[in-house]
Formats: structure tokens, sequence, C-alpha cells
């Protein structure tokens, strides 16, 4: 096995590490965890869209971000296999095997995680002083809008069209409280039906990494999640728009 | 009703025609559909009424 | 007295709702769901205590980083105990107190800014941008850097917590 094997092999880990959401600080740990266990002097470099491996010998490998969405499980299990590989559990071979099933992971049920967001958006009304009326409304606000999130994301359109248009519809449907006047807190009903689209994990990500002093991937992750909050309030200021309700 | 309820209504059943839409496409668009025999409403032929398991397959009646 | 405790006991099993349904949009391990609940729960309920008026009535960014430090706390011992990252077990817990409303009410400030432009509206708006702009960055900021000092703290046991 070369060192340039190896090299690019942590170029992939690292690439599929950061994309599922990992933070900065993890991904470099993981990395040196591989490297030292290969017994390789290879540096990593992240960049928001590439990561850079700098072998001992000068080579450079450089591959592209792998965007997978924010994913808890992938990030769990990538980081179990890099000790397996430093305990010495495994070999470098089924390490490599491991990886590729890793990377093929199905994401969660889609009507689990429907479900789930659903009653957790509901339940957030709910800590906002929502009555039982504006829970119901929001609860089926947010699945009406997370399925359209869904099917436009596997239809590969683009995540702030995405996350504009959900929150268009979601604001628009959880507005029936003004129209209609059901229930006694319409106006939170309306705020909290979106905001089941507010890219937390994003945030608190950003935030992580000004801590480990990436500040370039701080920079991108920050601007990513602000431009979907910015798009959400779009959505969310078009539908009362188009309404004629005053958003505030 | 009045004009917002009715920009409602419209809003809301956009939505819902697109649901509704994606479920027809993906179940006219099954790749498994010829095997779970989906249609309600279909022309068959005789043979299919006549058809006893073993009998032989002679389409070539030209 | 009882009310109040009805009343924080049901903020936190709210919060550990929001905390498993939003953290299963980030895919997290079934295992951890459990676990990301109770730690929500405990630190929503917190923070309830330190912010409520009628409570202690701390400030809102002061009670959401000493809840987020607690959360990482617990992270801590209990992503040992699932063998997850320690962010995996606490970032879902601290998505309930992500001050979304005042990050989108940032931004609907910043639009209303941009439309109405008489000198007294558009100050009052341009207050509002600031206040929910300030108030939400400073949230988070609080929040995480209070989850992570747990974390850098008690560095050995955090990032070896997959460790087999």
């Amino acid at each position: 096995m070369t060192s340039e094997e190896y090299g690019t092999f942590i170029a992939d880990y690292a690439s599929l590490l950061w994309g599922c959401g990992a933070t900065c600080i993890r991904t470099e740990k993981n990395v040196a965890r591989i490297s030292a266990a290969l017994g390789i002097d290879a540096t990593v470099e992240i960049m928001p869209r590439h990561v850079h491996v700098i072998l001992g010998d000068g080579t450079v490998i450089v591959r592209k971000m792998t965007h997978t969405g924010i994913n808890f499980d992938i990030n769990t299990r990538l980081s179990r296999l890099s000790w397996d590989l430093a305990d010495s559990k495994i070999s470098f071979e089924e390490m490599r095997r491991r990886f590729a099933e890793i990377a093929g992971t199905p994401p969660t049920n889609r009507w689990e995680v429907l479900g789930l967001t659903s009653a957790a958006n509901a339940a957030f009304c709910a800590i906002f002083g929502g009555d039982i009326m504006a829970m119901a409304l929001v609860m089926i606000a947010t699945a009406l809008g997370f399925r359209l999130k869904q099917i436009m994301l596997s239809a590969g359109r683009d995540a702030r069209l995405t996350c504009l248009c959900a929150a268009f519809f979601s604001a628009t449907f959880s507005a029936a409280g003004y129209i209609f006047g059901l229930g006694a807190t319409p106006e939170i009903a309306v705020g909290t039906s979106v905001l089941y689209l507010i890219p937390g994990v994003p945030y608190i990500n950003s935030v992580s990494d000004i801590i480990g002093r990436h500040y370039l991937c701080a920079m991108s992750r920050f601007l990513d999640a602000l431009i979907l909050t910015c798009c959400l309030s779009a959505g969310l200021a078009s539908g009362l728009c188009i309404l004629g309700l005053k958003w505030f | 009703m009045n004009e917002q309820m009715i920009r409602w209504c419209a809003i809301v059943g956009i939505l819902l025609c697109i649901f509704i839409t994606r479920c027809l496409v993906w179940y006219f668009s099954h790749p498994n559909r010829k095997a779970r025999h989906s249609h309600l409403i279909e022309i068959g032929k005789e043979r299919e009424i006549f058809f006893v398991p073993g009998d032989e397959e002679d389409d070539d009646d030209f | 007295m009882y009310p109040v405790i009805l009343e924080i006991l049901k903020d936190g099993l709210l919060a550990a709702v929001a905390a498993i349904g939003f953290s299963s949009i980030s895919n997290t391990p079934r295992r951890a769901y459990l676990w990301c609940g109770l730690l929500a729960a405990l630190g929503h309920a917190l923070r309830y205590i330190l912010i409520s008026p009628h409570l202690l009535g701390i400030h809102i960014i002061a009670g959401s980083t000493a809840a987020a430090f607690v959360i990482g706390l617990l992270g801590v011992v209990f992503a040992r105990k699932i063998h997850c990252p320690a962010e995996v077990c606490f970032f879902p817990a601290l998505l309930p107190m992500i001050p979304g409303i005042y990050a989108y009410r940032t931004v609907e400030a910043l639009v209303a800014c941009l439309v109405y432009t008489g000198e007294a509206v558009f100050n009052h708006y341009l207050y509002l941008l600031a206040y929910n702009g300030f108030t939400c960055t400073f949230i988070i900021a609080g929040m995480v850097i209070g989850a992570n000092i747990p974390v850098f703290v008690l560095n050995k046991l955090s990032f070896q917590a997959t460790r087999a």
C-alpha cells in the first residue's frame, strides 16, 4: 500500500466527515488519529468547498467536500471507524470497505422524520404559548411544508429555493388561524410554523468552528445558515403579504 | 367567504395539487406496476379468461 | 407552588419532543434519541427556571449559556454511554434553544427597513433589526460556548466517546 493510497483515503474520509456536519476540530482530530495509525505524515487543510491532504513527500491530494446534509449517524460511525483503526482492531482494507458501506448509508426513514418533525414543531408552538388549535395548525403546516421540502430536495432542487417554498406554504397554511378565526393565538401559530426550517446545526457548528479558530469554515457555515434564514423569512413574508396580513 | 379566504384556499389548493399530482405520477410510473396489476379498468384478451396454466403460448395467429 | 413545578415539567417535556423531532432531520442514530430528549428536557427546564421573570429572572443570554453548559457537561458523560461523539449527543438538545424567532424577525426587520422610508418608522425597524440581531447572535454564541466548555475541559473523555 503506497502512502498516496493512504492519502487519498484520508481525503475522502475528511471530505465525507466534514460534509455530514462534523466540526473542523473533530475532522482534524480524526484525520490525525488515522494518519498516526497508518504511520504516515499527513496534514489536512479544510476549506469550505475542498479538502487538501498534504503528504510528507509533498504530494497534495484535493477532494471536493461531499454534501450529504447534516448526518449525525455517518458522523458517529466515521468517528468509530477511526478509533477502530487506531486501536488496530481492523486493517486498512477492512476500513476502506467499511467506509464505502458508511458512505452509502440510506438516511433515516422519511416518514419517520416527517412525523417526528411535525410533532416537534407543534411542541415548539406550545413552548411559545400557543393553544391547542395553534398546535394543530402548526403540526399540519409543518407536515405539508416538510413533505414539500423532501420532495423538492429529492428532485435535486436548490436548497434555498426549497426553503423559500416550504416557508411560504407553511406560513400560509398556518395563517388559517387569522383568516378563519381559529384559536386564540394565531400569531404564535404563524410565527412557529416555519421554525423547523431554521438551520440550527449549521449555526451551532459555525460557532464551534470559531472556537477552533477555523474562521473560514465558520464564516461559510454561518453564511449558509444565514441565507437559508433569509429565504425562509422571504417565504413567510411573501405568504403573509399575499394574504394581506401584517407580519408583525 | 371573503377575498382572504379565497386566496388562502387557492394557495393551499396549489399545494395539495402538487401532492396529488406527485402521488399519481409515482403511482403510474412505478416499475412494479405491471406486476401489481394496478389497473382498475383495462382491456384484456379472451385467452386470459380461458387460459389454463400449462397451455401453449401461440401468439402467432397470422 | 405546584403549578410552577407543573409548568417546568411541561416545558421540559415539550422541549424533549422538539429536540427529538428536530434531531431526526439530522439523521441522529436512533439509540441517541432518548438521551437527546432527556438532555433537552433538563436543559430547557433549567433555562425556563433561570429566565422566567417570576422565578429567577436572569437575562436570556446568560440563562441560555448556563443551561447549555449543563447540557454540554451531561452530553459528554452520556456520549460515552451511547458511543456517540459528544456533539451528536448535545447538539440536538441545544436545538430547542436556538432563537429561531429572533433570527427571522431580524431579517423581517431588515426587509421592513427597506420598505418603510419615513424616519420614525425606519428608526423603529432599525431598532428591531439591531435588537433581534444582537440577541439572536449572542444567544447562539453563548449557548455554543457554554456547551463547548465541557468538551474542551474534558477533552480526553469527549473525543474518545466513540472508542469501542
